[in-house]
């Protein structure tokens, strides 16, 4: 057994900072997490930016002086204030010696004060047909109460491996339909014009996908948060690589897709939201958006190997895109959620 | 007395960091002309990185809750004890005002009491005919007791405009006169078995490069120090474009060279160190090194167009090789020092 603290993880620590980073790795690396970790930029900031949709903290587990278990934790400020989400991982020479329950246990302290009653956490598990790893998240929550109550598929493309000839048929097919929509590619802070577009399509994004039996309520996405967004990523020195879909006639927004390099990460990146507004769908516009996006990651990092993606289970529509354009599944994630009482 | 007050930076004071960063952004408008663009990850990371080389102190000139300026003062702890080297910038708004002069006396004061006698900093001046770069610069300084100790220009490398036929004759004549040695091109964390051969090419940076009157004395490098260099780097997440030249029959380091792609810019980077050991020169390994590594760039960042350097004026051997591959003036720098009495 080793003796520990539960300490908050300050910016000012230098030496914990370094701690929790190598901890990070070590995980990932032991683990053998197909997913990459996060890089040692995201931790440093994450501990400095400030968001203005959420609130950030981070405690760590220390023994001797090194971080032996982390807990980062994220409040949603904007909605959803009920919820509390939060990540757990300890270090796999110090598993069994109570450092995972220690931090839980600090975590559901810290929601009941600050008013929280909803914890959620997402765990990675592996897949029959993807690589093996270690999963000891799913049944460390379950035995303390948690549920799973959305599963997602972790889907991957190897853009080595996209067959280029189905994808511009799908590409020709797709534009016989979508007649009377344009589209736009961009990076970084989108234009003016779009802010508002994009705030709402992201509003869209669990009222219009399966949640499953995740508490989660309306979201409130203004232009404002689309420009925080856009500063954080900048911040971080990450690349946005944005596409979206105008309907000529109406000039409305009707879909969004959305890229992320992360700053010093050169082989993987991650495609987040795809959002077609429900007044615009059957045009194939999902299609487009994520086909004209993965074409051109390479002309801006051409050693990009993996995109990975996340979707609901039971996002049928999204994931039979996915699949067109080459993603197959790599990974499940749950979203293990306890409600405090 | 003046109206504001000088006060350490704390990195987590969202506001304040908040207004370092667009002071940033306004400096590099109105003293560099937005000619490479403000990007602000470099800026924020540096507020939670620590180095081993150096105490890093930051003052902020605050009136009503707003910064009007700030001052940071890098103290070499591993050599150059006696140095203070600064970075001064003052929001274009608010200068003629004192804010200036206030945070500089700061830390002389600061160096004093430090021990230090010898104070400096960088700072971009107008080439005759030249952009109009830093216009407060030399009016300041010499105000403030500084003289220029060393002048170096400034030079950008236009990849679109380099003359590949050329380049390619250059290659070939360099590579017939450098037969007997290989060149080793990496990117991040070095090979293990070059470490100490890079130390003692940093070190030779110190010592090899005119310095004018620029009172930089000897480094103490080793190789922990390089892997600590490419921690910081990693940390900022920036891609550290490298090439060694290795003499095959020795196994010895015979020069470096290394390009810098900030995390976040996608079209401007930097030509940093460029060093032949002096037993090793006369092979036109310099040449070799910067063709190399030019090359590789858009390998990396299709996207890139522009490389910055710089160079000590009397540097005449590399500035020959600059021009040949492609770099043209922009502007000057000096080097201003001050002693304190």
């Amino acid at each position: 057994m080793s003796d520990f603290a539960i300490t908050r993880l300050s910016p000012a620590d230098h030496e914990l900072v370094q701690s929790r980073i190598d901890t990070a790795r070590r995980i990932w690396s032991h683990d053998r997490v197909p997913l990459p970790p996060p890089t040692p930029t995201d931790v440093m900031l994450g501990l400095v930016q400030h968001r203005r949709d959420r609130a950030d903290e981070e405690w760590a587990a220390v023994a001797d002086g090194r971080v032996i278990g982390f807990a980062p934790m994220h409040m949603p400020t904007l909605d959803n204030t009920h919820n509390l989400q939060f990540d757990l991982r300890v270090h796999p020479e110090h598993r069994g010696e109570g450092v995972g329950s220690a931090l839980l246990a600090h975590v559901e302290a810290r929601a009941a004060e600050l008013g929280r009653t909803n914890l959620t956490s997402f765990v990675r598990s592996p897949v029959p047909e993807g690589p093996a790893f270690l999963d000891l998240g799913s049944g460390f929550l379950e035995r303390r109460g948690y549920a799973s109550a959305l599963a997602m598929g972790l889907r991957v493309v190897d853009l080595d491996r996209v067959d280029d000839a189905e994808l511009e048929r799908l590409w020709n097919e797709a534009w016989e339909r979508a007649e009377g929509f344009e589209l736009v590619l961009f990076e970084g802070e989108p234009d003016e014009q779009f802010l508002e577009g994009i705030g709402y399509l992201h509003s869209r994004v669990y009222a219009d996908s399966p949640t499953g039996d995740w508490d989660v309520r309306e979201f409130v996405y203004d232009a404002e948060r689309v420009r925080d967004g856009a500063r954080l990523q900048r911040e971080a020195g990450n690349l946005h690589l944005q596409a979206a879909v105008v309907h000529t006639a109406s000039g409305a927004l009707a879909g969004y897709s959305e890229i992320t390099v992360s700053a010093g990460v050169e082989d993987a990146a991650n495609q987040g939201d795809t959002i077609v507004d429900p007044r615009f769908r059957g045009r194939r516009l999902g299609t487009i958006l994520k086909i004209a996006n993965q074409r051109r990651i390479r002309d801006w990092r051409p050693r990009i190997r993996l995109v990975w993606t996340g979707n609901a289970e039971d996002n049928r529509h999204m994931i039979a895109v996915n699949e067109a354009v080459g993603y197959r599944r790599g990974a499940l994630g749950s979203l293990f959620q306890k409600d405090l009482v | 007395m003046h109206d504001f007050d000088i006060v350490p930076v704390n990195a987590t004071d969202h506001e304040s960091v908040q207004s370092l960063l667009a002071i940033g952004e306004a400096v590099e408008r109105h003293d560099w002309l937005d000619t490479m663009g403000w990007q602000p990850t470099y800026r924020l990371m540096g507020l939670i990185q620590r180095s081993s080389d150096s105490d890093v102190e930051r003052w902020a000139a605050v009136a009503d809750g707003r910064v009007l300026g700030w001052i940071s003062a890098d103290m070499p702890v591993r050599d150059n004890t006696h140095l203070v080297e600064f970075e001064l910038e003052v929001h274009p708004e608010h200068r003629r005002k004192g804010v200036g002069s206030a945070l500089l006396a700061h830390v002389e004061r600061r160096a004093a009491e430090l021990g230090r006698d010898t104070v400096t900093t960088w700072a971009p001046v107008p080439l005759p005919g030249g952009a109009p770069v830093g216009e407060a610069t030399v009016g300041f300084s010499e105000a403030a007791g500084y003289r220029n100790t060393l002048e170096n220009v400034v030079r950008i490398c236009d990849l679109d405009g380099v003359d590949d036929a050329e380049l390619e004759r250059l290659w070939s004549e360099a590579r017939e006169r450098s037969a007997g040695f290989e060149a080793v091109v990496f990117e991040g964390t070095p090979p293990e078995e070059l470490l100490d051969g890079m130390a003692y090419m940093n070190a030779r940076m110190y010592t090899d490069m005119p310095l004018g009157e620029w009172d930089l004395q000897e480094a103490d490098f080793d190789a922990g120090r390089v892997l600590e260099h490419a921690r910081l780097r990693r940390e900022r997440g920036e891609l550290h474009l490298q090439v060694v030249v290795r003499h095959i029959e020795s196994g010895e380091v015979a020069g470096f060279t290394e390009i810098v792609v900030e995390a976040g810019r996608e079209h401007h980077c930097y030509q940093g160190d460029t060093i032949v050991d002096p037993r090793f020169r006369g092979h036109r390994l310099g040449t070799v090194l910067k063709i190399a590594n030019q090359r590789r760039i858009r390998d990396w960042r299709p996207k890139m167009r522009y490389v910055w350097t710089g160079n000590a004026e009397s540097n005449e051997h590399m500035i020959a090789i600059n021009e040949a591959v492609g770099y043209r003036k922009f502007c000057k720098e000096h080097v201003y020092q001050k002693k304190l009495g």
